[in-house]
């Protein structure tokens, strides 16, 4: 059979074509390439500075738990177990056990073990009333100066004056680890310990929970006012001039950078309301204000999604409007709601700048045990360890960083896992 | 109109705009209780907006706006007193493309009873569903899944299930707007002998564009071009001898 024209032509053109597609398909190889190697950097970055901040170097000592000495007023409460002798009883063990005679030994050996310790003999009592009065091996953990000779930052053979122990404080270091008494284990002070200056005693439970708190009240405040609003300006609202207006603004809302919703939470809840600085209710109202129009416009585009002739099912067989929307486009555009939902979310879990505003950067001992009680977050306090120069800080730094993007894989494997169930339904 | 029936629609000089353009123009028309009336024109020409105005589906769309008078059993439905909820509980529709809610089949079924609280308890409402699958022609299909997604049917099967589900609340009328053009002749032929069935009932509206389904069940036939009613009567009349050259040549397959 001949050739006809149509066919001459597009063989003739075939060439081209092909070439064109395998440039693009080339580019978009590299592009993933290129965007999966970052990925890898990043991760690995973080894994090999973050994975040492989980773990720390401990001693342990053997300690004798007189009553009497540990607990004077004899009722074990904090008061007493506070004005008690914990901290000399460490001494003792440490003193003995290097055997330091002068005043610079024995000041040495004291600055060994992180200045903790007596509140970890006290939790240690308080825990085990019964171990009272006998002779207990407890675990300290080991000041950071001297966690940093264990991991290698700091060198015997650096001139004395250019380190931060000197002789007779690693001689001691390395007698203990002759004695066997040094292990290098995970960091119960990371998970349990809050906001410190000492490195070895920061953790970031009192992060945690602050961000658990401020991401609740964001969660309970964004979710179901977001949704009503796309809900109302995509199935009630009339298409006027007015709802064309709020309908632009809810969109610009979302390229806002993220501190002025600090500076409008500063102005708004803390200047004018008279509500207290860094609560976990104010960084989840702001943060509720960010997440806001991410909510909204997902909830709207997954409105969207849902096809219109399920709608006008429901109308035609007599459901009011209400009905319609509630009993069927809704519950089908909850999973693309929820994924709108998660990103945002995800994003306030992440946010720092809106937070400092309103005060959550404050130095916070305690763990917040309500969204009235002043705590910090995650990512802040991440950006305040990431200020300190200590090694450990550095450690432990990357440690949370890498606590924090567990949480927000986790958080979006729950959103997949979530959508999944209900999209399976049907 | 040589046979005098009751008639159930009156539309008196109806014409229906989106926005500025006019896709009705001033029909009147009166339509018989317990009958089937078929609607047939040229694609465009505006059977599907005429047919929606019967139950007021007209109204979720924007731009639509309705003058002259649609009286269903006697009364106005553009009156500002009625609400649409009793209307379209009366004045059922049946859709192109099948529709079921992506729930079970009972739960389809299930639906329109529900929200109108037609059933006061469970067994009452199961008798409902199975009267209504029956009349539906899809019980014996359905019985054993009940409980299964109403989109897991075939297209027929679907079909059905809206059927069913616009009678579950019985209405008097019900609208079907070319329900057979996504089916198969088997499933078309079934859901034709139905429809028959169900207009001993029921007033139905049906929208075809199949000459062969006018005639085979309709009584009575009205012919649209162009947003104008230009030929309505008895069926056997419009297709042995139509009264107008532009029904006779849309019939005779010339135009459309
Ligand atoms: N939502 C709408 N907005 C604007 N114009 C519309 C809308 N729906 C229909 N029309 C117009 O109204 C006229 C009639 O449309 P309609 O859908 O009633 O035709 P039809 O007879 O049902 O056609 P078909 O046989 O193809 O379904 C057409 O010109 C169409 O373009
Ligand atoms: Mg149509």
């Amino acid at each position: 059979m001949a050739q006809t024209r149509t066919e001459k032509i597009v063989i003739d053109g075939l060439k081209a074509r092909q070439t064109k597609e395998r440039n693009f398909k080339f580019f978009g190889i590299f592009a993933v390439a290129l965007a999966i190697a970052f990925l890898a950097i990043l991760l690995i970055s973080i894994c090999s500075k973050g994975l040492p901040g989980f773990f720390q170097y401990y001693a342990t000592f053997e300690v004798e738990l007189t009553r009497e000495r540990i607990d004077p007023r004899g009722d074990m409460s904090d008061q007493s177990l506070f004005e008690g002798e914990a901290k000399k009883i460490i001494n003792e063990a440490v003193l003995e056990f290097t055997g330091a005679k002068k005043r610079n030994e024995k000041k040495a050996a004291r600055s060994l073990l992180s200045n903790g310790s007596d509140l970890r003999l006290v939790n240690f009592v308080q825990k085990n009333t019964d171990k009272v009065n006998s002779r207990q091996k407890i675990k300290f953990a080991l000041d950071d100066d001297a966690d940093s000779f264990f991991r290698g930052y700091i060198k015997k053979q650096t001139p004395e004056k250019q380190r931060r122990l000197n002789d007779i404080e690693i001689n001691y270091l390395e007698k203990m680890n002759e004695a066997g008494i040094i292990t290098y284990e995970i960091s119960d002070y990371l998970f349990f310990g809050s906001a410190s200056r000492n490195a070895e005693m920061a953790g970031i439970k009192g992060a945690f929970i602050g961000s658990m708190l401020t991401l609740a009240v964001c969660f309970l405040i964004a979710f179901p006012l977001g949704v009503a609003t796309a809900v109302y300006l995509e199935e009630f609202a009339p298409k006027n001039k007015f709802t064309e207006l709020i309908e632009i603004n809810i969109n610009n809302l979302a390229a806002v950078p993220s501190v002025v919703f600090g500076i409008l939470g500063l102005a708004i809840f803390i200047n004018l309301f008279g509500m207290p600085r860094s609560i976990p209710l104010i960084g989840g109202l702001v943060l509720a204000l960010m997440t806001l129009p991410t909510i909204i416009i997902s909830s709207r585009a997954a409105i969207k999604a849902v096809p219109p002739s399920i709608r006008d099912g429901a109308l035609a067989i007599g459901a009011s409007k209400m009905q319609a929307t509630m009993h069927h486009v809704v519950p089908l555009a909850i999973p693309g709601m929820l994924t709108g939902t998660i990103i945002g979310m995800a994003q306030a879990l992440g946010e720092t700048a809106p937070l400092l505003m309103i005060g959550m950067v404050a130095f916070i001992v305690d763990i917040p045990g309500s969204i009235t009680d002043p705590g910090t977050v995650l990512p802040v306090q991440i950006f305040m360890w990431a200020d300190f120069a200590e090694r450990m800080f550095v450690h432990k730094t990357s440690a949370a960083i890498i606590i924090l993007l567990l949480f927000l894989m986790i958080m979006n494997g729950g959103a997949v896992w979530l959508r999944r169930k209900l999209e399976r339904r049907w | 109109m040589t046979e005098t029936v009751e008639s159930i629609v009156n539309c008196k000089n109806v014409s229906v705009y989106y926005g500025q353009k006019k896709a009705i123009n001033n029909i009147s028309i009166d339509i018989g209780r317990r009958s089937i009336t078929a609607f047939i024109g040229p694609s465009g020409c505006g059977k599907s907006t005429f047919l929606r105005t019967i139950n007021r589906m007209n109204d979720t769309i924007d731009s639509c706006r309705i003058e002259g008078t649609v009286i269903v059993d006697g009364k106005d439905i553009y009156d500002p007193s009625i609400d649409v909820v009793p209307l379209r509980a009366k004045v059922g529709m049946v859709f192109q493309k099948p529709n079921p809610f992506p729930k079970s089949i009972y739960e389809n079924v299930a639906y329109g009873p529900r929200i109108h609280g037609l059933a006061s308890n469970k067994s009452e409402l199961d008798d409902i569903v199975e009267k209504a699958l029956k009349g539906a022609g899809l019980w014996n299909e359905a019985r054993d899944r009940l409980d299964e997604s109403g989109t897991s049917l075939s297209g027929g099967q679907q079909q059905r299930l809206c059927i069913a589900r616009t009678i579950a609340v019985e209405p008097q009328i019900i609208l079907m707007d070319e329900p057979c053009s996504a089916l198969d002749p088997i499933a078309t032929s079934n859901i034709e002998d139905l429809m028959s069935d169900l207009a001993k009932e029921y007033t139905i509206i049906i929208v075809t564009h199949s000459m062969q389904q006018a005639a085979r069940v309709s009584q009575k036939t009205a012919y649209f071009h162009l947003g104008n009613l230009i030929e309505y009567g008895d069926t056997k009349e419009i297709f042995v001898r139509p009264k107008d050259s532009q029904t006779e040549a849309y019939i005779s397959g010339k135009i459309g």
